[in-house]
């Protein structure tokens, strides 16, 4: 019987068309056990050493961006100015404009009529 | 699997052999563009669940005193002022700044010896003595004995002691901690001034409840910041980046109808052989089998290919890329220590957003050629 086994062709292409599947079912499965150890990650590693430091230091910006860049400057990012003293402020909750306040508006008038 | 399903696989494989470089472009554009997708969705995720757990690890509310001319330093009695509205459990004077070395800006910070005691530091790191300093890991030292020149208000010479371990970079890379009277000195502070207030509160969700109270408390103007506030700045720049990249997707979507548009033309291109297996017997169930098993081995590995290249962008040993391009970093950009565990959604989400089109149009097109006459489809293909 093995001697009425033929050679491979040279134009055969299906022995090799093998390897080509095996290739793409490893990619795919390399792919599934990447997600895997992602998920393992996720659930067992936090790391909490820089969340220990971060907490030491007391800082409100992180390290993403170089020091000294607008994204790092955490005084310009949009927070509550109080502008009693400094009407040249920004008003974040302006109250009440004293022109449309009756009150103030009926003793002005009565003040100067 | 069934032998016939093998055998049909292998043979389509096969088929995919006899055109060795369409198959290949198709499948590295395929591992491009779902590596570019892939790779922007997992770095936006993973960076903002990073930066949010951090943040949550930081002051509730920061007071800064504020003046036309920009902020003003607060006094140590100051705390006591905070410490008086009902509802705030902590007040934290912060000595911090930011100024030159010769080749950076640094960030500086007073030690707070009552802060790295309560912490469960690393055993190796001790507060800084007066002329000490501990200091991140990207932080320059022109000087080989160790000796850092700083360039604030003052001129300080300052030796590094130590530094901070690379793996918390992200809050401690160009960071340099200083003894409280070194780090006064060299912002310009008086012994009895700090830079702002960092305040904890009992429950954080009512933090900007307690601005009204706070602002009324302190006789002078100041600016309020929450964590909350911190964490949307945050995302407001991430959502930045990630809307300039979204413009990707619009190159993306015609580079994958491009791609659709070749697969579904070299099949068109094979119809006088597909007329030719109807002839010998095969049916038009074989050859849309034979069809989508082509589509599926050349699609399912590319697209696995390009999420495993994007996870590996994002998370691997390479990924110095994203301080480098995205962040602005001339110097080398931290090792940024990212939060996993998102890659499942975003990997099905990458993955079918670019399969189904594909498959779709490959189905459509063997259809056609499934439901032909064999007689046609070997005079038309010739």
């Amino acid at each position: 019987m093995a001697a009425d086994r033929q050679p491979a062709q040279p134009s055969d292409r299906l022995r090799s068309a093998g390897w080509l599947v095996g290739a793409a079912v490893a990619m795919v499965m390399v792919c599934l056990i990447t997600v895997a150890l992602d998920g393992i990650r996720g659930v067992l590693s936090r790391p909490e050493a820089d969340a220990a430091l971060y907490r030491t230091i007391g800082l409100n910006e992180l390290a993403l961006v170089p020091a000294g860049q607008l994204a790092r400057r955490t005084e310009v990012i949009p927070g509550f100015t109080d502008g009693r003293y400094l009407p040249t402020l920004p008003r974040g909750n302006p109250g009440v404009v004293p022109l449309m306040d009756a009150d103030r508006l009926a003793a002005s008038r009565k003040a100067d009529p | 699997m069934t032998s016939n399903g093998l055998a049909r696989i292998l043979w389509a494989a096969r088929e995919l052999r006899a055109h060795p470089g369409s198959t290949l472009a198709v499948m590295a554009a395929l591992v491009l563009l779902t590596a570019l997708l892939a790779g922007g969705l997992l770095l936006s995720q993973a960076l903002t669940a990073t930066t949010a757990r951090l943040l949550d690890q930081g002051p509730d509310l920061v007071v800064r005193r504020v003046s036309p001319v920009g902020w003003q330093p607060v006094q140590v009695q100051d705390a006591a002022l905070a410490l008086a509205v009902p509802g705030i459990t902590a007040a934290r004077l912060r000595i911090w700044g930011t100024v030159k070395t010769p080749d950076q800006t640094v960030t500086v910070v007073a030690a707070d010896d009552a802060a790295m005691r309560r912490m469960a530091l690393p055993q190796t790191l001790h507060p800084p003595a007066p002329g000490e300093a501990i200091a991140g890991q990207g932080v320059i030292l022109s000087e080989t004995d160790g000796r850092l020149a700083l360039q604030g208000a003052t001129a300080l010479m300052t030796r590094v002691a130590q530094r901070f371990p690379s793996n918390s970079d992200l809050a401690t890379y160009d960071v340099v901690m200083l003894h409280p009277r070194d780090a006064r000195t060299l912002l310009g502070l008086a012994p009895v001034q700090a830079s702002d207030l960092a305040l904890s509160v009992f429950h954080p969700e009512e933090a900007a409840a307690l601005m009204p109270d706070l602002i009324r408390a302190f006789p002078w103007p100041v600016h309020i910041s929450t964590r909350l506030d911190t964490r949307k700045a945050y995302a407001a720049a991430f959502g930045r980046r990630g809307g300039l990249g979204s413009l990707l997707y619009l190159p993306a979507a015609l580079a994958l109808v491009l791609l659709a548009a070749a697969v579904i033309r070299q099949q068109m291109g094979d119809r006088a052989r597909m007329g030719l297996l109807k002839a010998l017997g095969w049916t038009g169930r074989d050859i849309l089998a034979l069809q989508m098993a082509k589509a599926l081995l050349v699609s399912l590995p590319a697209v696995a290919a390009g999420l495993v290249t994007a996870y590996g962008l994002v998370y691997g040993p390479t990924q110095s890329w994203v301080g480098r391009l995205l962040l602005g970093w001339q110097t080398t950009p931290p090792r940024l220590q990212l939060d996993a565990g998102y890659a499942a959604p975003i990997f099905l989400e990458v993955g079918g957003m670019l399969l189904v089109p594909f498959l779709a149009a490959v189905l459509a097109a063997s259809l056609g050629l499934a439901s032909s006459d064999p007689q046609d489809l070997l005079n038309r293909g010739g």
